[in-house]
């Protein structure tokens, strides 16, 4: 069976794709490998950072790293937005590199686990939450059952996660059979993340490092994945294990359950709670747009002039 | 008090009543008030949550926005005509209530919230006063909490700026309020007898429900004695308006370390409570004739250009 879907379209193949124009650089980022890393390394190459606009944007990224995910903030071309004959060009032309990073499946499900479904990262997961529940022991959050389910659901219910891209097999994203990549670096392998960040400092003249952004909970995936969850998860990913070669890593059969202390079930709720207020805000913000929302300002600002301030005073909520 | 100034005046912005069951509420940060409100607005019928998803407040949890006045629905007594205040203070029709906790109970509460949580308050953003104190990597509690003590000794004045530091006794003013009931939210039956109060008042079966929004650390865990006999100082006044009992606490206690996960755990909700408050504050600038005459203009550029010019979130927002 053929591991990449079929459709070849230019957003199919290239709808997450970014370019770094002055570096001759293109990159196919793929949730959950790296790609803050990679995202910050690139705009950091070709000066297009903007860490003076973090404060004036809305979007729901989850810390201040992770607004380099915002076109506003990383200033990284959109590689759909270019006309067809320079996305000929970067496609064949041997000046430019083109790159993309993998990541141990199994690895890469449980970093979108974790950060999606456990932690409640904004994203397209309602459905997904619902099915992927938490398992609770006397009150405390199991982290191994919490997981194993997950990986059940997302094989028995694989459409209801994989609306979200974080879940999409990487061979949906970096499309090898279309693409001629150039550097396919695999970011848990020693050494590989430091491979591109040697062609990013060569190409941009700066010394370019990697660090870490997205960083999670920290815990051992051996800690929580047995063979049966690792299995499922591998059958989910198998086009991934088909299309990169991927040697499968053994787990042990059982593992302990992973209990979270209270303090720490405490945290993930409190966390969650921020969670959920960023999206409300977030989302709020989204209607600030338009004539018709301008107008209302502008009626505000006189009517407030008008009642010396007691009026439309307080900023906080839309159309009070 | 001047016998010239009206009682309004001198009495806090924050006190709230609800005419309709003849209820007064003197709200005091960290001692039950968001589950004080939530069963005020209940009772009164004046929750209105559809207000919520419109709510561009840094709030850091859903059962927070209940402070918003949209979402509470509940009146300020100082927007009251002031002969109505006067009945309202003097009327025997009318229950006036405010709830006290231990003020050490309540420094931990206010710490853990505003200065360890990072939960956006006038202490504002600088917390070199009080930073972290580290244990291998991992985040102290008992030593952060006692550094935290000290630094209201030593700089009492600027954490007075954010009302969850302020003593008790200048919220509940007994001294201009007449209050019929003083609550002691930390004692058995405390909380219960207000939703009692608001269940007569109403009509309606009002409970109180815990909205659990600190770690859950047991304070004896963390404080000790010294750390104690400084925050009874700083809040010397209520103990001596409210005749709160001076708590033993263990000469010296334990560290309590949280784990290496507990500490990556709290890492990640400050970032998130940070980035919450960037976007509230980005959302909140938004709202001005400038930023509508932008909008006015953007949008007609728009239509002329059938949605070629200012398309993308920057265009449309900036």
């Amino acid at each position: 069976m053929h591991p990449f879907p079929p459709d070849t379209s230019l957003l199919a193949i290239g709808g997450l794709t970014l370019v770094a124009p002055s570096l001759k650089i293109m990159y196919t980022p793929t949730p959950k490998v790296a790609c803050s890393s990679i995202k910050l390394m690139l705009a950091t190459a070709q000066e297009s950072h903007r860490v003076d606009l973090i404060d004036q944007i809305t979007n729901p990224s989850v810390s201040r790293p992770q607004t380099i995910h915002d076109p506003v903030i990383n200033g990284l071309t959109r590689l759909v937005d270019l006309p067809q004959r320079e996305i000929n060009n970067i496609f064949r032309s041997s000046d430019w590199v083109r790159v993309a990073a993998l990541r141990d499946p199994v690895a890469r499900s449980y970093s979108a686990w974790e950060n999606r479904i456990f932690r409640r990262a904004p994203g397209d997961t309602q459905k997904a939450i619902e099915l992927a529940r938490d398992v609770l022991v006397d009150g405390r959050l199991d982290l191994a059952a919490s997981f194993a389910l997950f990986a059940q659901m997302l094989g028995e219910h694989t459409d209801a996660f994989t609306i979200d891209q974080h879940f999409l097999p990487q061979a949906h994203i970096v499309r090898t059979d279309v693409i001629n990549y150039d550097m396919l670096i695999q970011v848990d392998k020693q050494g590989d993340m430091d491979r591109l960040s040697t062609l990013i400092s060569e190409r941009s003249g700066k010394t370019i490092t990697a660090s870490r952004l997205n960083e999670g909970m920290k815990v051992d995936l051996t800690k929580i994945c047995d063979g049966h969850t690792a299995n499922r998860l591998m059958a989910t990913y198998f086009m991934d294990y088909e299309a990169f070669g991927f040697a499968p890593r053994t787990y042990a059969p059982t593992v302990e359950p992973y209990l979270l202390s209270q303090n720490e079930t405490q945290l993930v709720y409190q966390l969650r709670g921020v969670m959920e207020r960023l999206l409300s805000v977030s989302q709020a913000s989204t209607k600030q747009a338009g004539a018709r929302y301008g107008l209302r300002q502008i009626r505000r600002a006189v009517v407030r002039r008008a009642t010396g301030g007691s009026a439309f005073r307080d900023n906080r909520i839309l159309d009070q | 008090m001047s016998s010239s100034q009206p009682p309004s005046a001198t009495i806090a912005r924050s006190v709230l009543v609800v005419p309709s069951l003849k209820i007064l509420y003197s709200p005091t940060t960290k001692v039950a008030c968001t589950t004080i409100k939530w069963m005020l607005a209940e009772a009164a019928g004046t929750l209105n949550i559809e207000a919520i998803p419109r709510l561009l407040a840094a709030s850091l949890h859903r059962s927070q926005t209940i402070h918003n006045r949209h979402v509470s629905g509940l009146q300020r007594l100082n927007d009251l005509p002031p002969q109505h205040i006067e009945e309202i203070l003097s009327s025997p029709d009318w229950v006036r209530f405010a709830a006290l906790r231990d003020p050490v109970a309540r420094a931990y509460s206010a710490w853990e919230n505003r200065i360890f949580m990072r939960a956006q308050g006038r202490v504002g953003a600088d917390f070199d006063s009080v930073p972290d104190v580290l244990t291998d990597g991992c985040i102290n509690m008992t030593a952060s909490f006692a550094a935290f003590s000290q630094a209201l000794v030593d700089h009492t004045a600027e954490f007075m700026g954010d009302h969850h530091f302020v003593p008790q006794s200048q919220v509940v003013r007994k001294a201009l309020i007449n209050y019929d009931m003083l609550v002691r939210i930390d004692e058995p039956g405390g909380i219960d007898s207000i939703a009692a109060l608001l269940r007569e008042r109403s009509g309606k079966d009002i409970q109180p429900r815990r909205h659990n929004e600190s770690i859950g650390v047991p304070l004896h865990q963390v404080c000790d004695q010294p750390t104690a006999a400084r925050l009874m100082q700083v809040y010397s006044a209520d103990y001596e308006t409210f005749g709160f009992e001076r708590r033993q606490f263990a000469a010296i206690v334990e560290p309590y370390v949280l784990s290496a996960s507990e500490t990556q755990l709290v890492t990640l909700v400050r970032q998130s409570v940070e980035r919450v408050t960037s976007v509230s504050r980005a959302a909140q600038s938004k709202m001005s004739a400038r930023y509508g005459v932008r909008q006015i203009r953007k949008a007609f550029f728009r239509k002329v250009s059938f949605g070629r010019m200012y398309n993308t979130p920057r265009g449309i927002h900036w």
